[in-house]
């Protein structure tokens, strides 16, 4: 799964090194717009609900943190 | 009331224990912050810098930025607030620039690099509170006296120091004040930088009413953000178009839950597009929601609250109580305008700026004799609103009919399969111009290029509907998160 998400990363911005990267919210990297559409993508992908409790800082600072969101959210199913 | 400072002191004696400033989760009152103000205004006088010292700021949504703040206006001297995320560099680079006599940031910048001295912001409140002491006085600072320069990327991407005295500083928070008629109880919560004009002046509107100010670090924890809403009984929001456009897409719900909460929603600095405005209306339906025009060189000239008066597409409201609005021609004469004799919006009265901190020519440029002359086209209809259609450089100009974009693209917006689009000019083959349309399409839908153009049809003059229109992955956007009109093809 990481790589997949790793992929749909890169198709938001292609220039950040996801293996290591662990502040993309908190860095400013992504910006407001970047996690709309990466909600939106994960949303397809996966089949899951992200709400509201779910869109922190924590939740998308790293490729392995959002991973792990998804699995979480995919258990809760 | 002479400056924010002073409305600052007033409210300390009238209501001291009333909460002033809440940030990572600290709050402070109103006689708190008084005193802090006071004793690092204190530490400033003691440097005995001569009166009118920039002070530069390395802005953040902190209680220690309220501190400074207003201890720097006590003081006499100028506040300089800079993005939060700039580094030593550009700290350097603009304390050289403004010969500053103090730097305020969460930097280490290497001794013997800047002249200035610098003091950590983590150590501001110490600093207020160490310096502190009963029966200290101090001369308020007086209208002409400069304020703030607040520092604007304009169209020409050079960074501009506006400078804003203390007159403008409040005939712009007056203007705030009055036309969204902030309630004596308001809970003003502020995610937009601090540094940025529309928001230092949501901190400068919550003082000069005595009211609270939530300061918050940016839309990107929408958990925090409605925790906010929920844990301070948020009443009013600053929200950019941006932002507004973020939650109608992820939040939608949790946001329409709080219309009996929120008096009202502040947006402005940017286009909105009306779908937005419509959308917001429908979730919204208790809640008052105003869109400001102005800018840094003349702020919240006028404010238009959209769900009241439903749809006057483009319009920006009835002039604010300390600005007037007319309309000039390219010669800068005033014309009597309408809907097809359309000018330049032009903005006198004190909410307009002192010029660009040391660029004569460039204040030259927008401001003559107390005026400052926008780019923005517009008119004003008989009973006195105001519209504003878009800058003078995105006009398309066909053989002397002219197209403002956003008219199209508020038009296009309103099409069901449309996520998103930009009207511009390409040139066509005769050597001239004709509008194109971009689209960005929802997700899942196709583009039925006949259905659109029927519905472009229904809205807008023949002249005005765009010869191509192509389907685009997506728009470029400025580091804001503006609509870039300069590199769309």
């Amino acid at each position: 799964m990481l790589e997949r998400i790793i992929e749909i990363l890169q198709g938001i911005r292609d220039d950040v090194d996801y293996y290591t990267e662990d502040a993309l919210i908190d860095d400013g990297i992504f910006d407001s717009f970047d996690i709309v559409g990466l909600v939106s993508e994960l949303k397809d992908e996966y089949d899951i609900d992200i709400i509201i409790d779910d869109l922190t800082p924590e939740n998308f600072n790293s490729a392995e943190n959002i991973c792990a969101l998804v699995k979480k959210l995919q258990e809760e199913d | 009331m002479d400056s924010i400072v002073q409305a600052l002191s007033c409210f300390a004696k009238e209501r001291p224990d009333r909460i002033a400033v809440i940030a990572d989760n600290e709050e402070i009152t109103y006689g708190e912050l008084w005193k802090e103000v006071q004793g690092f205004a204190e530490f400033l006088r003691k440097k005995n810098f001569p009166k009118g010292s920039r002070i530069t700021v390395k802005a953040a949504q902190s209680i220690w930025f309220a501190v400074s703040c207003f201890g720097i206006h006590l003081s006499g001297n100028v506040h300089v607030p800079m993005e939060k995320t700039i580094g030593p560099e550009g700290v350097v680079n603009i304390a050289e620039e403004l010969g500053a006599s103090m730097v305020i940031a969460d930097l280490d910048i290497p001794e013997g690099k800047i002249d200035a001295e610098v003091v950590s912001s983590k150590d501001v409140r110490d600093i207020a509170k160490e310096n502190y002491c009963e029966g200290l006085e101090f001369d308020f600072p007086t209208p002409d006296m400069t304020c703030d320069i607040l520092f604007t990327t304009g169209t020409t991407g050079k960074s501009k120091g506006v400078m804003e005295s203390h007159r403008a500083v409040v005939a712009v928070t007056e203007n705030v004040q009055y036309g969204a008629d902030i309630p004596k109880d308001n809970i003003y919560l502020v995610p937009a930088p601090i540094n940025h004009a529309s928001a230092i002046r949501k901190l400068y509107v919550s003082i000069l009413t005595g009211t609270t100010v939530v300061l918050l670090d940016g839309f990107t924890d929408i958990k925090k953000f409605f925790d906010y809403i929920e844990r301070y009984k948020v009443t009013s929001i600053l929200m950019p178009p941006a932002a507004v456009r973020m939650m109608l897409l992820l939040a939608e719900k949790n946001l329409a839950k709080y219309s009996g909460q929120l008096h009202h929603i502040h947006t402005g600095s940017a286009a909105f597009p009306e779908a937005d405005k419509e959308k917001l209306c429908q979730i919204l339906p208790e809640t008052r929601l105003y869109f400001a025009y102005g800018s840094s060189e003349a702020g919240c000239v006028s404010m238009y609250d959209y769900s009241k008066n439903r749809g006057l597409i483009s319009c920006v409201g009835k002039p604010n109580k300390n600005a007037n609005i007319f309309i000039v021609d390219e010669n800068r004469k005033p014309i009597e305008s309408s809907k097809v004799n359309q000018g330049l919006i032009a903005i006198s009265g004190p909410v307009v700026m002192q010029g660009y901190y040391n660029a004569p020519e460039l204040t030259e440029g927008i401001l003559k004799d107390g005026v400052v002359y926008t780019n923005d086209i517009g008119y004003i209809d008989e009973e006195g609103y105001v519209y504003m259609l878009g800058r003078r450089g995105d006009v398309i100009n066909i053989g002397g009919l002219k197209i403002a974009p956003t008219e199209v693209e508020n038009v296009v917006l309103r099409y069901p399969d449309i996520a998103d689009c930009a009207c511009f000019a390409v040139a066509d083959r005769m050597g001239g111009v004709v509008p194109k349309l971009n689209v960005v399409l929802k997700k899942g839908c196709e583009l039925d290029t006949a259905a659109l153009r029927a519905h472009m049809a229904k809205h807008l003059e023949a002249f005005k509907i765009p010869k191509q229109i192509q389907v685009v992955e997506e728009l470029p956007k400025t580091s804001n998160g503006k609509l870039d009109r300069k590199n769309l093809k």
